[in-house]
């Protein structure tokens, strides 16, 4: 009986959205993500099964979206499960929020993400790359008459969980202003709260961090210029010594063909959770994840050259080092595109070396790489080879690593795109190999049906046409998208 | 079990809804020069081209500049490039734009605002919107040509019969 209730329910439920859904100030959007998992493992579970649903439900100027994962059970890389139990299923609500937005305003309950500026004093995100959860729970409010932009802010962490860390209720408190003062010239403040639970012997307490930043920045035709400058002020608990600052400074000239780049960074004692720091190096890598620094400073250059629709160079170097120059890392990265009507050929070079003489290491990176397009053949087809040397030197160890890498991607038709990736690690000690498969099918205009097989490396992945990021995998993947 | 109806349940709904035509709320956004846009008043000038794309993304760089093409091709489509990259790779955003001589307004989604109301994965993902507000045409992924799809749907939505 309780049963019949439950699909009495649900059936209505259903019904009625589809009703209101035919009304012009009612709609429902979002997409549903089904994923049938076969791991290659020995003594370990073989199949999971994962579902994801993101739906917005909006009336008027209300909206309420929501996220929902079922993981039957969680598919796990690096985690084998021998024996299905209870436990291992799980079902969450990813994401829950209401938000109403009509012309200046916008105020949003529950799941939060937003940035100030460049998200040096501010950036609560769900960092997929990391394995991060820097998403508040909370309130957010925006007012954005023609020429500010206002933000407030309040929410805890909802699941940041490190290795090292518990971040889950820290609380962030910020607001946030930018001004419109003259035509390209904006220029923006704030101050943010950060209040981090700390577990003590005999209670809770919270460390009080509060964030102070400025900014400007200047766009034309002919200029960018973007600075910003924050200070983290400890105010409880921790001595006032460990206060830190920020500064950041990007300097772009636009010439008729030639786009030119310098900027600068400065980071000392701002190893605050809930800052994202600009890099400033095409590799995307902060000094701060090769070692454990208080002062990070670097420079970068770039060059763009592009007389014509068919040529395009772009060069790029950069330096960081630490407040002793005893760490350092340096990125080099090179590109030339050339398009014709019916091919285009991109040759790349990327280098990257890292040395932290304290613990006695030094790694450098090499990546040449070519890919062609080929569009004139009766499947349009794109072929991309890199070669990686890696070369590490630990004290008296000394390891080289060779990374060789191809990827063929193929649209047979509208319905069938398919793509191969191989990826190779090896040196005398060590053969690691990475091949996998994935066949792209369109099924009608609303739903997408992908399926993988083989392993593959994991990280932003590009194939078939897209990109996105994908976690380390073996096994054959089954996953069905549709969207609504 | 009772869990797991609630999924199939979920899972019907959104089977069942995916042949509405989906219309969009009005929304406003910042573009890179600080200029205000909602997505009301740009419809009540003609249909919106939303490309989201990203500076990692080796497909979007192949996109913009064909998508780029098309925006000059048709002065009465407002073209809207969403970059779905961080905030903190703002300049990288802004050099690529100007050095690829972008004409399309361009957008930086920082806080996913905009890619969470169109549920957007992946990158690049475009959207045709017609002048009622509803999406008419979606695509996932660029492989050249097929701007010349998007093509074929602009003229449809232009002459009215979609």
């Amino acid at each position: 009986m309780q049963l019949n209730k439950t699909s009495l329910v649900f059936a209505l439920l259903i019904l009625s959205f589809i009703t209101l859904n035919a009304q012009d100030y009612f709609s429902i959007s979002g997409d549903n993500q089904a994923k049938y998992i076969y791991r290659v493992a020995e003594d370990s579970l073989k199949n999971y099964f994962n579902d994801e649903l993101n739906l917005n439900v909006n009336y008027n100027n209300l909206t309420f979206g929501m996220s929902f994962k079922a993981n039957l059970p969680k598919y796990n890389q690096y985690e084998a499960i021998d024996e299905l139990r209870p436990s291992q299923i799980s079902y969450q609500w990813d994401e829950r929020f209401l938000s109403y937005d009509k012309d200046q305003y916008f105020l949003q309950a529950g799941t939060i993400e937003e940035a100030f500026g460049s998200g040096i004093t501010l950036r609560a995100w769900n960092d997929k790359d990391n394995d991060r959860d820097k998403r508040l729970d909370g309130a957010l409010i925006r007012y954005t008459p023609e020429y500010v932009n206002l933000k407030i802010v309040y929410g805890a962490l909802r699941n940041d969980i490190t290795e090292q860390q518990i971040f889950k209720n820290d609380i962030v408190t910020g607001v946030d202003a930018e001004v419109n003062a003259l035509p390209g010239l904006k220029l923006g403040a704030g101050v943010t709260q950060y209040k981090q639970k700390e577990a003590t012997t005999s209670y809770l307490a919270y460390n009080h961090r509060n964030i102070y930043s400025g900014r400007g920045s200047f766009l034309n035709n002919l200029l960018s210029i973007s600075t910003e400058y924050a200070e983290i002020r400890y105010e409880h608990n921790v001595p006032k010594t460990h206060r830190g600052h920020a500064f950041y400074n990007s300097n772009s000239l636009f010439l008729e063909n030639i786009t030119l780049n310098i900027g600068y960074k400065k980071y000392y004692n701002f190893n605050y959770n809930m800052s994202d720091l600009p890099a400033l190096n095409h590799y995307d890598q902060l000094l701060s994840s090769i070692a454990n620094i208080k002062t990070e400073e670097g420079l970068s250059g770039d060059i763009s050259y592009s007389p014509n629709f068919s040529n395009e160079i772009n060069m790029h170097y950069s330096e960081a080092w630490n407040e002793n120059f005893k760490i350092r890392f340096a990125n080099a990265f090179a590109e030339y595109k050339y398009n014709a009507d019916d091919y285009g050929i991109q040759a790349e070079y990327e280098q990257i070396e890292t040395k932290n003489q304290p613990a006695n290491s030094w790694e450098k990176e090499m990546h040449p790489g070519v890919t062609f397009d080929f569009y004139s053949f009766a499947f349009p087809l794109t072929v991309k080879g890199k070669w990686g040397v890696k070369q590490q030197t630990h004290g008296d160890d000394e390891i080289t690593l060779q990374q060789p890498f191809i990827q063929a991607d193929i649209k047979l038709n509208d319905l069938f795109a398919f793509s191969i990736i191989s990826e190779f690690e090896f040196n005398d000690d060590k053969n690691e190999t990475w091949v996998g498969g994935e066949l792209k099918a369109n099924i009608g205009d609303h739903s997408e049906l992908k399926i993988f097989a083989g392993k593959e490396k994991g990280g932003k992945v590009c194939r078939n046409g897209v990109c996105k990021y994908q976690t380390p995998f073996e096994g054959i993947r089954l996953e069905l998208s549709t969207n609504f | 079990m009772k869990k797991t109806i609630f999924i199939v349940a979920l899972l019907v709904l959104s089977m069942s809804l995916f042949a509405q035509t989906k219309k969009i709320q009005n929304m406003t956004f910042e573009d890179i020069n600080g200029k205000k846009i909602s997505t009301d008043k740009l419809l009540a000038k003609g249909p919106i081209v939303l490309d989201f794309w990203a500076t990692f993304c080796a497909p979007c760089m192949k996109s913009l500049p064909a998508y780029n093409q098309l925006a000059d091709k048709y002065p009465n489509v407002t073209f809207i490039a969403v970059s779905s990259d961080s905030p903190r790779a703002k300049d990288k955003v802004i050099k690529t734009v100007k050095s690829l001589k972008l004409n399309m307004t361009t957008v930086i989604d920082g806080n996913r605002s905009i890619q969470k109301a169109f549920n957007v994965k992946e990158i690049p993902e475009t959207y045709l919107i017609n002048q009622k507000g509803e999406i008419v045409f979606h695509h996932n992924g660029y492989v050249p040509g097929d701007e010349n799809k998007l093509a074929t749907e602009i003229d449809k939505v232009l002459k009215g019969t979609k």
